[in-house]
């Protein structure tokens, strides 16, 4: 793989130097096309969106420890008649819940946040490929945003994140059906634009932008689980942009505007819904599982592969180790994402579809695990004779692999097919895919906020307020999800407004009290985060440029970088892994910027150079 | 001290989860009712649960005990560095052998009860086996939010699918209905076609070990033999609507359906005059014009 | 630290967030009553409070005796006594808790108490404090009334509330998106005793073996799904609970029909005397009137459980035969009663007179569009007789009441009067058929397509089917399948 010529490189990141001068208000906090800032406003909108989605966690979460009962306070909020949350407003809440979670928040936060903002400066380049893309990017999320907030306004979508016809479309068959419903499919359209523009430039970036001497095998792994996802996205979404207007025309209604459409894609003929006409049609309501889940399986890897890179840059610098077997790392992760695209069958094992793809299926399924599995071992590997900090960082990384392994391992009940006809859909998935989701995602994220705020900022987040946050996040989190396997296999179905008027079920009501609190511990959980980290915005200490003694080529930049990021174009000689180097002595860390002459030669005049422009 | 402390966090957690697991069976956290399932396919299926479960606590614990051991040490290396290390290719190489062995061999072990389940005798249909005699046939119909029941006429017997397909196309004389009870023969295998009247649902019979989405527009074949007398709780697992949770059903497995469908089918026949059970009218008002 | 500052007042801060004030459910007052009360405060204030009197709140509900339900009442007596901790021998043992239930204490002047709680093993039952109340000596017996309607009113909160609505008016939270299809039926309102499907004869409310078999069966095809697997006494409690609140809604609006006089006119203006009308309705004569109201919609409910009043045939189905479901035809499109007006010739529910806008009830004016509509003045499809679905019941029985008492509440009169028993029985015999064999036959009572007959072989005077357990006349049982059922 070529590089860039240093000298090439070098003349032209001076040209552009020429003409700066300080841009305006709004260029440089608003329509900002530095892609440090949109980094950091992609991630202040997600982590709003964070909370937003966990209240309505919350709310089902409630819902379910105390049916029927009056929630304090906001009882009258939550509208059913009676001060109770009515069994649509259920529905609402946890469709909303994951939409917001999955589609604003975990996608946004790993590519849009730290995409963003760590692309370049990890490959030593001085913004995106094309950073105007890079800000509509930012900007197409808005009306995303917009839109769900309409579908709130029209009562909410409620057919589930999945949106499975036909109760997602036809307007009679829910009380989310309708507009509500529009707007979901308007929002999630959106979405899906910006992710795309973000992941076409990611790509680009990443292999036209890279400093000199940056091979593909020097990456850190966090661009290279960045580079593997906007591949993911890249292929994946386009499926299910395609299938929401299929829908949206199915639907054709958008207040007359598609009136004359009214294709039926998936809505079969003479189905009576909610008395309203016979359906007229043909369609095949499974067509859109299988569009639906071409995409959202891979968008599985797309939420989870960047945390993945980035625990193990993150791992490395605090357990001052090399990464145990970079190149296996590497490869699983394209592992990974290539068996991602064969496996979205999966999630349609009851589903009707001809029985014998589930053994295709499942034999594709489980050996995903395989990949994941060579990560673990290589995590543990990593920290393996480490000198480990035990800072925020390491803890939620640590507990990134914890949770990941049990996640991991409960996806193996779930891909084996006739264990899975028993699970699926019960309390099992929800357990599950909450463990990939928070516990290995979010952990992995914030541990990812703790670890490049000094970059952002310039200055550090409290490790005692993260501490704190962490403990209580991770025992409320076990607190709320580990039951739910249980849950699972004792049979309780998921999106359950009242399980308990099944029998069998009668006797899970103390669990889910005490999974709710456990869920309302870590729901105030987050606003210690939220709290740390906007007071250390103004009053953590100050950093530095490498606060963690790392090996990255963002740690030569100033904190925060200017418009531009490095000083000058950083030359690039090693991995980003040589902590401990036998190398070096008095410290143990070596940046991949810094030149050491070949022993025994006595080229010092260069590296005396190099040792300057570092720090 | 805050080392320990954090050491003995990670280590401890695996520990309580693995406690809790361990007594969920005692807590009735387990399989509902605690009890096995209540056909021989799903006695299988729960055969493999725990073995997938007993590879997985191997697992579990083998990664928690090596997390725990490097965490230990690595919070006690008082080198000035740690260990300089890119890995090592024999680990890589065992660390991926040896899961895909098992992951294979689960992968491979589990083929046999879908194709049980699933998948031969569904290829089989209309070629080489005609539906046994012993079969019951009913239509199930989910429904927001209810699951409504047909049995073909009392003493009705099938030879072929296609008489099947034939009488779930249209009503028939004399077909039974019923809603949210089903009744299935004990001991004898039964034949369910789940249809669905509007959006999509589930057949779920958590005792059984059944899982079927009703899909609209699709007439979908399932069939178990329940082996142990009793009502099990049927429950819908694909989200419906808002009220999803109250498509609550029961299956009833009975000695003599038969015996049972008339018992239906005379209550449904009632016409306030002759009690139910006894001869319905039939002959004696022939005469009248 | 600064962080520890922020910290605390927001940990202090939870409480008040949890500690807000539960709304507290209430039952909702006839929309006249809002009416009223523009004119009259005091007389709708009246109103209120002599409802909340007499029936009481979601919460704390009020057994009134003049009503004929079954509010749940176990005997006993007090074995000791330690202030309002009694230890007491009951008749039965409660279902489930007796919190809040009325006990009434038969002491030398009986006592109206309000028990605490219940403990089923050591039989003791706590009463609220009250004042002044006289201690109650060993031996006293005493009565328990509510534990059912309570029950019922947890049941129904649980299950019915999201349609039907606490106050029982049909406009539960869910009933907003129900309502938004043309043709769905409304969740009921209890409001005014009506229910479509009953047992009862014309002008008859729903008796309680009615009410139960809606609940179980469900009315297939419509929103109100089957409850089939509700325990017996869950049952009961909540069909009582279904007639408190209908008892409690149609009390209000014969009372606001009493109070009419008070309401102001079209444009808003107060009549004339309002004064006088006042004092002479909402003063004098309300109690009175209140009385008359609950004891003529008790003796309503009353009558529905008396046998006398249910549809029974006399003689039984006649068979099912060709013949029979010949005349059942001629009358289904006879003029006389004219089925295929609404039902449609080939009874799809698309009869002439949907093209026609109906008169208003008990105006002279009509909707402005057409289609038919029930006392709620939804518009409602009469049914397509093709589809098989029958809400109130596909037994024979079911449908010979709809012939002949009709459905309640809708444009689907009884034909008692116009129709013999047996003629009514040929229709019966004659709609059961139509799923299966269509609603156009031949002159042998078969299918007719057009100029298909060529499987209009049969005799026609064989029953067309034959109930199973019945042996045929011929040995036919033996043949695989008639060919009938193969059509």
């Amino acid at each position: 793989m070529s590089t860039l010529n240093p000298a090439a490189a070098a003349d032209h990141a001076h040209d552009d130097h020429h003409g700066h001068h300080e841009p305006s208000f709004v260029r440089k906090y608003i329509f900002s096309t530095d892609h440090k800032m949109i980094g950091i406003q992609f991630l202040i909108t997600t982590l709003f969106m964070l909370l937003v989605g966990g209240a309505l966690a919350l709310g089902v979460r409630w819902q379910l420890a105390w049916p029927w009962q009056n929630m304090p306070g906001f009882g009258q909020l939550f509208g059913g008649e009676g001060g109770q949350i009515s069994p649509e407003f259920y529905t609402m809440l946890f469709t909303m819940h994951a939409t917001v979670m999955i589609f604003l928040v975990i996608i946004p936060i790993l590519a849009g946040a730290f995409g963003n903002f760590l692309i370049p400066l990890m490959i030593g380049a001085d913004d995106m490929a094309f950073p105007t893309l890079n800000m509509l990017s930012y900007w197409f999320m808005w009306p995303a945003i917009f839109f769900f907030g309409l579908s709130f306004y029209f009562g909410g979508a409620a057919a589930g994140w999945t949106s499975y016809p036909l109760l997602s479309a036809l307007p009679e068959a829910a009380p989310g059906s309708g507009h509500a419903q529009n707007m979901w499919l308007l929002a999630v359209t959106f979405v899906g634009v910006s992710s795309m523009m973000g992941s076409v430039n990611y790509m680009t970036t990443i292999i036209n932008m890279r400093a000199p001497g940056m091979t593909l095998f020097r990456m850190p792994l966090t661009i290279w689980s960045m580079f593997i996802t906007a591949i993911l996205q890249a292929f994946a979404l386009p499926v299910l942009t395609a299938a929401g207007f299929m829908m949206l025309f199915d639907r054709a209604e958008l207040g007359g505007l598609l009136e004359g459409i009214h294709t039926s894609f998936f809505v079969p003929s003479g189905i009576i819904v909610n008395n309203a006409e016979p359906t007229v049609g043909g369609g095949q309501a499974l067509l859109w599982q299988h569009l639906f889940w071409f995409y959202s399986h891979p968008a599985v890897y797309i939420m989870l592969l960047p945390a993945m890179g980035m625990v193990s840059d993150m791992l490395a610098a605090m357990c001052r180790k090399p990464i145990f077997g970079y190149k296996p790392m590497a490869y699983s992760l394209a592992a990974i994402a290539g068996l991602g695209f064969i496996v979205w069958g999966h999630h349609m094992f009851t589903s009707g579809m001809n029985p014998a793809l589930g053994m295709t299926f499942m034999v594709s399924t489980i050996m995903i695990a395989l990949p994941s599995a060579i990560k673990t071992f290589n995590w543990i590997g990593t920290i393996w004779g480490g000198k480990i900090r035990f800072n925020t960082v390491t803890l939620h990384c640590i507990a990134f692999v914890s949770q990941f392994v049990v996640g991991g391992l409960s996806g193996i009940f779930m891909a084996a097919v006739p264990v899975d006809i028993y699970i699926h859909d019960t309390y099992f998935i929800v357990a599950h895919f909450h463990y990939v989701l928070f516990g290995a995602t979010l952990f992995g994220v914030f541990g990812a906020i703790q670890f490049w705020f000094p970059k952002m900022f310039g200055r550090m987040m409290s490790e005692r307020l993260g501490k704190i946050h962490f403990f209580l996040t991770f025992v409320g989190f076990n607190g709320t999800f580990f039951p739910m396997h249980m849950l699972g296999v004792a049979g309780m179905p998921r999106r359950y407004a009242d399980p308990y008027i099944h029998p069998y079920l009668e006797h899970l009501l103390p669990m889910n009290q005490f999974m709710t609190v456990c869920a309302i511990v870590m729901g105030l959980a987050q606003l210690i985060l939220v709290y740390n980290w906007i007071s250390s915005i103004f009053i953590g200490e100050k950093s530095g440029r490498n606060p963690w003694n790392a090996n990255g080529v963002e740690w030569i930049a100033p904190s925060p970088p200017p418009h531009g990021n490095f000083e000058e174009v950083p030359t690039v000689y090693r991995g980003p892994y040589e902590y401990s180097s036998p190398l070096v002595e008095g410290r143990d860390y070596l940046m991949q910027t810094e030149y050491l002459p070949p022993p025994g030669s006595d080229d010092s005049e260069e590296a005396a150079e190099d040792d300057a422009g570092e720090s | 001290m805050s080392r320990i402390f954090w050491c003995l966090f990670f280590t401890v957690w695996p520990i309580i989860a693995i406690v809790v697991c361990a007594i969920s069976p005692a807590m009735d956290w387990a399989f509902p009712g605690n009890r096995e399932a209540a056909t021989p396919l799903g006695q299988r299926i729960d055969d493999l649960f725990y073995l997938i479960l007993g590879i997985v606590t191997v697992a579990f614990i083998g990664t928690m005990v090596a997390l725990a051991y490097v965490l230990w040490k690595g919070s006690k290396n008082e080198d000035e560095k740690g260990w300089f290390s890119h890995g090592s290719h024999n680990l890589e190489v065992i660390w991926t052998i040896v899961p895909a062995g098992v992951l294979l061999f689960i992968a491979l072990y589990q083929i046999d009860v879908w194709a049980i389940y699933r998948v031969r005798e569904h290829e089989n249909r209309d070629t080489v086996n005609g539906p046994r005699p012993s079969h019951l046939v009913a239509e199930v119909t989910a429904r927001q939010f209810e699951w409504r029941i047909r049995y073909p006429k009392p003493g009705t017997k099938f030879k072929t699918y296609k008489e099947i397909k034939a009488w779930l196309a249209k009503p028939h004389a004399g077909d039974v209905y019923a809603v949210n009870k089903l009744f299935v023969h004990l001991n004898r295998e039964t034949l369910i076609y789940l249809k669905s009247g509007d959006v999509q649902h589930a057949f779920f019979v958590p005792d059984l070990r059944v899982k079927q989405d009703a899909m609209p527009g699709q007439s979908i074949d399932v069939w178990f033999t329940v082996n142990k007398s009793g009502k099990f709780n049927l429950t819908c697992a694909e989200l419906c609507g808002w009220g999803h949770y109250k498509m609550r059903g029961e299956v009833e497995a009975v000695e003599d359906l038969e015996a049972r469908l008339r018992e239906l089918k005379a209550l449904q026949d009632f016409d306030g005059v002759t009690p139910p059970g006894t001869a319905p009218a039939e002959a004696s008002e022939e005469a009248t014009p | 630290m600064t962080t520890r500052r922020l910290i605390i007042p927001l940990l202090a801060s939870l409480p008040l967030v949890v500690g807000c004030a539960d709304y507290q459910a209430e039952f909702v007052n006839d929309e006249r009553v809002a009416t009223l009360a523009t004119t009259s405060p005091d007389a709708a204030s009246n109103l209120k409070n002599s409802l909340d009197a007499h029936f009481g709140t979601p919460n704390a509900l009020v057994a009134w005796g003049a009503l004929p339900i079954d509010f749940g009442e176990i005997g006993g007596t007090v074995i000791s006594a330690n202030g309002n901790s009694l230890r007491v021998s009951l008749e039965t043992e409660p279902p489930d808790g007796l919190s809040n239930v009325a006990v009434v204490v038969e002491t030398e002047t009986p006592q109206n108490r309000t028990a605490g709680s219940y403990n089923a093993d050591t039989r003791t039952l706590t009463l609220l404090e009250q004042e002044a109340a006289p201690a109650i000596a060993p031996g006293t017996s005493l009565r328990l009334i509510g534990h059912k309607l309570q029950a019922g009113r947890r049941l129904y909160m649980q299950h019915c509330m999201h349609c039907h609505g606490v106050t029982g008016d049909g406009n539960g939270p869910t009933a907003r998106y129900i309502r938004n299809h043309r043709f769905n039926p409304l969740p009921r309102d209890y409001r005014r005793g009506l229910f479509k499907f009953t047992s009862t004869k014309i002008g008859f409310y729903a008796s309680r073996d009615d009410l139960r078999r809606t609940v179980t069966q469900g009315l297939a095809g419509t929103y109100m799904p089957s409850f089939l697997l509700l325990k017996t006494d869950e049952l009961d409690a909540i069909v009582e609970f279904i007639r408190f609140l209908a008892m409690r809604g149609e009390v209000e609006r014969r009372l606001l029909d009493h109070l009419q006089p008070l309401m102001p006119s079209d444009d808003g203006t107060p009549p004339s005397d309002l004064a006088d009308l006042e004092k002479e309705l909402a003063v004098d004569t309300f109690n009175q009137a209140f009385a008359d109201a609950a004891s003529l919609v008790a003796e309503k409910w009353v009558n529905a459980e008396d046998p006398d009043n249910r549809v029974i045939p006399t003689t039984p189905r006649p068979p099912d035969t060709g013949k029979s479901r010949i005349r059942g035809r001629s009358l289904f499109v006879d003029t006389k009663i004219n089925c295929a007006k609404c039902h449609g010739e080939g009874g799809r529910g698309n009869g002439a007179v949907l093209k026609d806008r109906q008169k208003i009830p008990g105006t002279d004016d009509k909707y402005p569009t057409p289609g038919l509509r029930d006392d709620w003045h939804k518009m409602i499809q009469p049914r397509n007789l093709t589809s098989g679905i029958f809400r109130g019941g596909r037994r024979p029985l079911d449908v010979f009441r709809r012939v002949t008492a009709g459905i309640k509440a809708t444009p689907m009169g009884g034909f008692e009067t116009n129709l013999t028993e047996s003629e009514r029985w040929d229709i019966v015999n004659y709609v059961l058929s139509i799923p299966i064999d269509g609603a156009f036959i031949d002159e042998h009572g078969h299918q007719y397509h057009g100029g298909d007959r060529s499987h209009a072989h049969h005799d026609h005077d064989k029953p067309a089917d034959k109930p199973a357990d019945k042996p045929a006349d011929k040995p036919k049982t033996t043949q695989p399948k008639s060919a009938k059922d193969k059509k």
